[in-house]
C-alpha cells in the first residue's frame, strides 16, 4: 500500500489545522472533559449494576420464566394477576402497611425524643449516644436471631423477665401469635433504628442557631412555645429525610421477618418481598416475583412523592 | 564433529527442554464443577474429591455448595449467566423439577451399573416419567421419635405404641414439669414430615400412589383421609404434648432443649444422630433411644419416612468434552467403598448401596432394622414446591389453633387448583 500521502502538503495543512481546531475546542472546554473523564468510570458500573438491572427487570416482569428454562413473553398478564387476582400480595400490602404506620411513627417519635434528651447537657452524653446507635451497625440477621431468641416464648429472655416480676398476665407468645407477631417485627425494627434516626435529628438540633431562640426568649416565649414554635418547625426537612427513609425501609422489610417470622404463622407476618421471594424462589416463578417488586417499586415511589410534596409545603429555612 | 556436532546437540537439548517445559506449563487442567447442597465439604467430601484428581491426573474438582433455602437463587444466576456447570448434587424436590425443566441430562443407559449397585428404593427414586435422571448417592434415610429413657423410666413408661399411649406418657411427665415432645416448628419446612407419617398411615400404607392420584385431580386434598392425617397432628397439640411456643423453635433450639433434658422426646429423622453423638453430653447419650410413630388406629400400621441419598446428576447443557468426565465422577461417588466412607462419617442408618451396611451406631442400626423397612419416600419430593408451602403453612396454622384440620385441606386444595389454573401436569 502506498503511505507517501500522509506526507503530502496538502494532508499537513488539513492535519495542522485540524489540530488546531481540537486545541482551541479543548481548552475552551477542558473543565467538561476533565469532568466527564472523572464521571465515566462510576457511570460506567452505576449503568452496569443499576440501570441494566432495573431495566432488565421490567423485561423478566413481562415474561413467564422459572428461572431455568427459556423466557415467555405474556404481556401484562402477570402484574395483572398481581392487582387482581393475588390475594396474598394485598395481606402483604396491608401488613407492610400497618408496619410502615409502627415504624415510622415509633422510630421517629422515639428518635426525636432521645435526640432531645441527648442534645442537653447529660452526664454519659456520649456513653448514650453511643450505646443508642449500636443496635444501628448490626446486621439485620444478626437482630433477627437475638430477637428470636428473647422472644422465644419457651425459653425466651422476655417471657423469663415478666415471670420474674410476677407480671405472668403479660407473657405471650411473642412471634408465633398472629395477632401479635406482627408487632413484635415493629418492635424489633423500631429498636435496631431508633439510633440511626435520633442521630441525624441530634445533628439537626445542633445546626439550629441559637439566634432563633434567643430571639423568642426576647419575645417572651416559653418552654413549650420554644419546642412548638422554634425546634420543631426548624426541624421540618430533617423530619421529611427521616420519614422518608424509615416509610422506603418498611416496605422494603426482608431480612427481619424472613429471620425471625418468615412470614409465619400462617401468613401473619407475610410481607410484599417474602411473598416476592416465595414467588421467584421457591414457586420458581421468576417472571411473577419481578413483577411483584415492579408494583412494589410503584406504589413506594407514589408515596414517596406524595409524603415529599406534604412535608415540602411547610419547610423552613435558616 | 566438534563444532557442528556441538550445535547440534545444544539444538537438540533445547528442543527436548523447551517441549518438556511448555508441555508442562501450558498443560490444560480440566476443572469439574459440583454445584448443590454439599456445604461443609471439608467433612467428609473434599477427600473424595482429592481421590477423584489422583485417579484423573489434570483433574481438578471444584466444588459449589448452597445451603438449600439459598441453592436456587444461586443456581439460577449461574445458569442464566452461562456459568461452566457439570455435576449437580440436588435435594429430592430440586431434583423432580430440574429433570423436568430439562435441566438435568437423562443418564437413562449411561448409569446401568445402579441396577446391581443400588437397592430399589434408591434405584427408583430419581426416576422420573420412567427415565432415570440421577443416581442416587449415600445414605437412606428415615424417621421416627427420639426419647429419653430416663423421663420415661421416671414415669415407668415403656415405647408407646398407640397415639393414646403416647398421650397418656405425654401428660404423666408433663406433671413432672419436663416438655414431652419438641419439634422445630419454626423451620417450616421440618412440618410436612408429620403428615408423611400420618397421611402414610390414615391412607392405608398406600401414600405414595395416592399422592399420584391427588396430583392427577383424581383424588382431592379434601378427602377424608387427608383431613384425618392433619387433624392427627392437631391432635398433639391439642392434648398438650408439643413444648409451648413449638412453633417459634428453630433447629438448634428444639436439639438443644431436647439433648438439654428439658423434653422427653424429640420427633426428627436419622440424620440427626451425628448431632447427638457430638454435641448431646454423655448422659444424654446414654439415655436417647428411638420408637416408631405410635399408631393412630388400632388397625393402622406406622409408615415412617425417608430419603434416597444425593440426586446425583448431570447438567444438561454440559460443554461436551466434560461429559464423559461427569459420568465418571458420578460413578466414582457412588462406589460402594466412597459411600461406605460417607456413612460412617455421616451415622447413616442405611445406604442406596446394596453392599454398604450404614453406621454401626447402635442407635442408627436400631432405626436401620425397625423404621427403614417401612419407610416410605418424603411426599414434598411428589408435591410440586405451591403444596409443599401450603402444607407448611397448613400444618403449623393446625398445630397454632388458627385454623382445623378441614380448613387447612381447603386451604391446600386451594392452591392446587389455581397451580392447575396455571397449566400444572403432573409426571410421575
Amino acid at each position: 500500500m502506498d503511505w507517501g500521502w500522509l506526507f503530502s502538503p496538502t494532508f499537513s495543512v488539513f492535519g495542522l489545522v485540524i489540530m488546531n481546531w481540537w486545541r482551541r475546542f479543548y481548552n475552551k472546554n477542558a473543565i467538561y472533559f476533565t469532568a466527564y473523564f472523572l464521571i465515566v468510570p462510576a457511570l460506567i458500573l452505576y449503568i452496569v449494576f443499576r440501570v441494566y438491572p432495573i431495566v432488565y427487570g421490567g423485561y423478566i416482569s413481562l415474561q413467564e420464566w422459572d428461572g431455568l428454562r427459556p423466557m415467555k413473553f405474556i404481556g401484562l398478564k402477570n402484574f395483572s394477576e398481581v392487582l387482581f387476582n393475588d390475594r396474598l400480595f394485598k395481606v402483604s400490602l396491608l401488613h407492610n402497611t400497618i408496619y410502615a404506620l409502627g415504624t415510622v411513627t415509633g422510630k421517629n417519635l422515639l428518635g426525636l425524643f432521645l435526640a432531645l434528651l441527648l442534645n442537653e447537657r447529660l452526664r454519659g452524653r456520649t456513653i448514650f449516644r453511643t450505646i443508642l446507635f449500636m443496635p444501628v451497625v448490626m446486621s439485620f440477621v444478626a437482630v433477627g436471631i437475638l430477637w428470636s431468641w428473647i422472644l422465644n416464648p419457651a425459653f425466651g429472655l422476655l417471657n423469663t423477665l415478666l415471670q420474674g416480676l410476677h407480671l405472668n398476665f403479660l407473657i405471650r407468645e411473642w412471634i408465633t401469635d398472629p395477632r401479635i407477631a406482627l408487632y413484635s417485627l415493629i418492635g424489633i425494627d423500631i429498636w435496631k433504628w431508633t439510633g440511626f434516626h435520633m442521630v441525624i435529628f441530634l445533628a439537626a438540633l445542633q445546626s439550629i442557631p441559637q439566634t432563633f431562640y434567643e430571639a423568642a426568649m426576647i419575645d417572651g416565649a416559653s418552654k413549650r412555645q420554644f419546642f412548638w414554635h422554634v425546634t420543631i418547625h426548624l426541624l421540618v426537612p430533617v423530619t421529611t429525610f427521616n420519614v422518608l427513609i424509615s416509610l422506603i425501609g418498611a416496605f422494603n422489610v426482608f431480612d427481619l421477618v424472613f429471620v425471625v417470622t418468615q412470614g409465619g404463622p400462617f401468613h401473619a407476618t407475610e410481607v410484599v418481598l417474602t411473598h416476592m421471594y416465595i414467588q421467584a424462589f421457591k414457586f420458581y416463578r421468576v417472571g411473577y416475583g419481578t413483577a411483584i417488586a415492579y408494583t412494589l417499586f410503584v406504589i413506594i415511589f407514589i408515596l414517596s412523592l406524595l409524603q415529599m410534596r406534604i412535608m415540602q409545603g411547610k419547610k423552613y429555612e435558616f | 564433529m566438534s563444532r557442528k556436532m556441538l550445535c547440534y546437540t545444544i539444538l537438540m537439548v533445547l528442543v527436548v527442554g523447551l517441549t518438556v517445559i511448555t508441555s508442562g506449563v501450558f498443560a490444560k487442567e480440566t476443572t469439574l464443577t459440583v454445584w448443590g447442597i454439599v456445604t461443609a465439604p471439608e467433612q467428609a467430601w473434599d477427600k473424595l474429591y482429592a481421590k477423584f484428581e489422583q485417579e484423573h491426573p489434570g483433574v481438578k474438582v471444584k466444588n459449589y455448595g448452597f445451603m438449600s433455602e439459598t441453592f436456587m437463587e444461586m443456581f439460577m444466576a449461574a445458569h442464566a449467566g452461562g456459568e461452566q456447570i457439570d455435576v449437580l448434587f440436588l435435594n429430592g424436590q430440586d431434583a423432580r423439577y430440574f429433570a423436568t425443566a430439562g435441566i438435568l441430562m437423562d443418564l437413562s443407559g449411561k448409569v446401568d451399573y445402579i441396577e446391581n449397585r443400588l437397592i430399589p428404593f434408591a434405584k427408583d427414586v430419581y426416576k422420573f416419567a420412567g427415565r432415570q435422571y440421577a443416581v442416587s448417592v449415600g445414605g437412606v434415610s428415615t424417621s421416627g421419635f427420639y426419647y429419653n429413657k430416663k423421663y420415661f423410666r421416671d414415669v415407668g413408661a415403656s415405647e408407646p405404641v398407640s397415639y393414646e399411649e403416647l398421650a397418656v406418657i405425654g401428660k404423666k411427665i408433663k406433671a413432672k414439669g419436663i416438655a414431652p415432645l419438641t419439634h422445630m416448628g419454626k423451620i417450616i419446612y421440618m412440618w410436612p414430615m408429620w403428615i408423611f407419617e400420618t397421611y402414610g398411615q390414615t391412607s392405608g400404607n398406600d401414600s405414595v400412589r395416592k399422592t399420584a392420584l391427588t396430583l392427577k385431580n383424581e383424588i382431592k386434598f379434601t378427602h377424608p383421609e387427608y383431613i384425618e392425617a392433619i387433624d392427627a397432628i392437631g391432635r398433639f397439640a391439642r392434648d398438650g404434648l408439643f413444648i409451648s411456643g413449638v412453633n417459634a423453635l428453630d433447629r438448634e433450639a428444639s436439639l438443644a432443649i431436647f439433648m438439654a433434658g428439658k423434653a422427653a422426646m424429640h420427633y426428627g429423622g436419622t440424620w440427626e444422630i451425628p448431632g447427638f453423638r457430638m454435641n448431646g453430653p454423655k448422659e444424654f447419650n446414654d439415655n436417647v433411644w428411638a420408637f416408631i410413630f405410635p399408631k393412630l388406629k388400632p388397625q393402622f400400621s406406622p409408615q415412617p419416612c425417608g430419603g434416597a441419598g444425593i440426586a446425583a446428576g448431570v447438567y444438561s447443557k454440559i460443554d461436551p468434552s466434560r461429559k464423559e468426565l461427569a459420568l465418571e465422577f458420578i460413578e466414582y461417588v457412588s462406589r460402594d467403598e466412597n459411600v461406605k466412607f460417607l456413612a460412617e462419617i455421616e451415622r447413616q442408618v442405611h445406604t442406596s448401596n446394596v453392599n454398604v451396611a450404614g453406621s454401626s451406631d447402635p442407635l442408627a442400626i436400631y432405626m436401620g432394622q425397625k423404621m427403614l423397612p417401612h419407610t416410605k419416600v418424603f411426599l414434598d419430593w411428589i408435591w410440586p414446591p405451591e403444596v409443599n408451602r401450603a402444607f407448611q403453612q397448613g400444618i403449623q396454622a393446625v398445630v397454632g389453633g388458627q385454623m382445623i384440620a378441614r380448613q387447612a385441606m381447603e386451604f391446600v386444595q386451594e392452591e392446587f387448583d389455581k397451580l392447575v389454573t396455571r397449566g400444572y401436569k403432573f409426571v410421575e
